[in-house]
């Protein structure tokens, strides 16, 4: 006799809710941060060895991305600058699984996943811990190429909208969701330097209350039936989370450059359309 | 082959020796603080540093941006090398643990606490050659 899930043994339980926080603005960059989530999610194994290499992890998709910045100069005629960071070329996938390499399958915080040994008797509990800090920059002031002239940020929108799912992966490497919640960070604010000669000093940040929040769902039964990411969960062709970020935020600073399809550029103060 | 092998040892010597030359990299007291102690010949380093941690596999870097900043204020900034002058000492913004925001504030979408294990400094030099430091033993994250 193998070893096998014990029906309605899975359990996720949650340890801490994220809360985002206000916007800052610190030495000419800024920062989007919230506190973090952590869950624990345990299955039991029952049966017999040869049982060994079973696993419980978390699988972990950001199914909707939202980003942009929108900087614009002293005066009218100083221009503005839209960055769009989450449509193509910027992000070239909506759903991208939350992995440090793209051929990973689990979020593994804090090392490999538990695993079953040869060594162990059933019944057997596995138990994984989930932890997610998400957190953006940006960079305070952009010279706009138009004008010359230094662009401020003056309004950004960003928006995370995960689901995790705690998933077995049986000695085949066949995947078993169990379980998973959604949950998401998100943060909308005005900028303003409060003195445009000093931009490293400090600044005022108006939160746009209905843009600012965070959620989590209840706990769900069952394997993910969700069209828009199902299919990512396991696809190691999709490219990761964290991988895809240099598109929209290259180093050294984060600033995509002139001529990149994602940073649009106006020789006065324009409205942008945020969708695009 | 014997000749291509000894020739393949003396210039890894060399370069050992070169590197052990250039600087020499200290654990401090809390685990993922560093201090960078540069020769009397001085040290030029890439801009960025990595750390690995020891695992069955070897050595396998977890965390490719250790920007050698004792400010991260300072990271947009950084020339693509940071020149220590002879016998200067650098202590860069500590290593948290973490694989994305494990130093200064950048995008983290995943953001995954390695520890606990055993980890190094990896410093690359500009001009080929790296140094490497001695490995420390970071714990698990503190229970909240």
């Amino acid at each position: 006799m193998a070893a096998a899930l014990k029906p309605g043994s899975s359990r996720i339980q949650f340890k801490s809710f994220p809360k985002v926080s206000k916007p800052t603005v610190d030495h000419g960059t800024v920062s989007f941060e919230c506190s973090s989530i952590e869950a624990t999610g345990s299955v039991i194994l029952t049966g017999s060895q040869p049982a060994a290499d079973w696993a419980l992890g978390f699988i972990q998709v950001e199914w909707v991305d939202t980003n942009w910045l929108y900087y614009r100069g002293r005066q009218n005629n100083h221009g503005s600058i839209f960055f769009q960071r989450s449509r193509p070329p910027t992000r070239l996938v909506k759903a991208c699984r939350d992995v440090q390499a793209n051929a990973d399958i689990y979020y593994e915080f804090g090392g490999p996943p538990p695993t079953v040994t040869a060594s162990d008797t059933f019944p057997k509990t596995l138990t994984v811990e989930h932890f997610d800090e998400p957190g953006d920059t940006a960079k305070a002031v952009v010279t706009n190429s138009l004008t010359g002239e230094d662009n401020f940020i003056r309004e950004a929108q960003l928006e995370f909208l995960f689901c995790a799912v705690l998933s077995a992966r049986d000695p085949a490497g066949n995947f078993h969701h169990l379980k998973s919640f959604y949950w998401n960070v998100r943060w909308q604010a005005r900028f303003l330097p409060r003195d445009f000669d000093n931009p490293l000093g400090a600044w005022h940040v108006t939160p746009i209350i209905a843009g600012q929040g965070s959620a989590r769902s209840h706990v769900i039964e069952g394997r993910p039936t969700d069209k828009r990411f199902k299919d990512v969960l396991t696809d190691t062709s999709v490219p990761g989370c964290n991988a895809i970020i240099p598109l929209y935020s290259p180093d050294p600073d984060g600033v995509l450059p002139v001529g990149n399809a994602g940073r649009r550029e106006s020789k006065v103060w324009q409205n942008f359309d945020v969708r695009r | 082959m014997i000749i291509g092998g000894a020739a393949l040892v003396a210039a890894l010597s060399l370069a050992a020796v070169s590197q052990a030359a250039a600087a020499e990299i200290r654990n401090l007291a809390q685990p993922g603080a560093f201090a960078i102690d540069a020769s009397p010949s001085g040290a030029s380093f890439v801009k960025q540093g990595r750390i690995e941690q020891q695992t069955a596999r070897g050595w396998e870097p977890v965390f490719e941006e250790f920007r050698l900043v004792a400010d991260c204020g300072a990271v947009a900034t950084l020339p693509a090398c940071v020149t220590l002058a002879p016998g200067a000492s650098l202590k860069p913004v500590p290593w948290t643990g973490y694989t994305c925001r494990g130093q200064c504030p950048r995008p983290c979408k995943g953001d995954v606490y390695r520890p606990p294990g055993t980890f190094r400094l990896v410093l690359p030099l500009c001009g080929g050659g790296e140094v490497t430091g001695p490995p420390f033993h970071m714990g698990a994250r503190a229970k909240r």
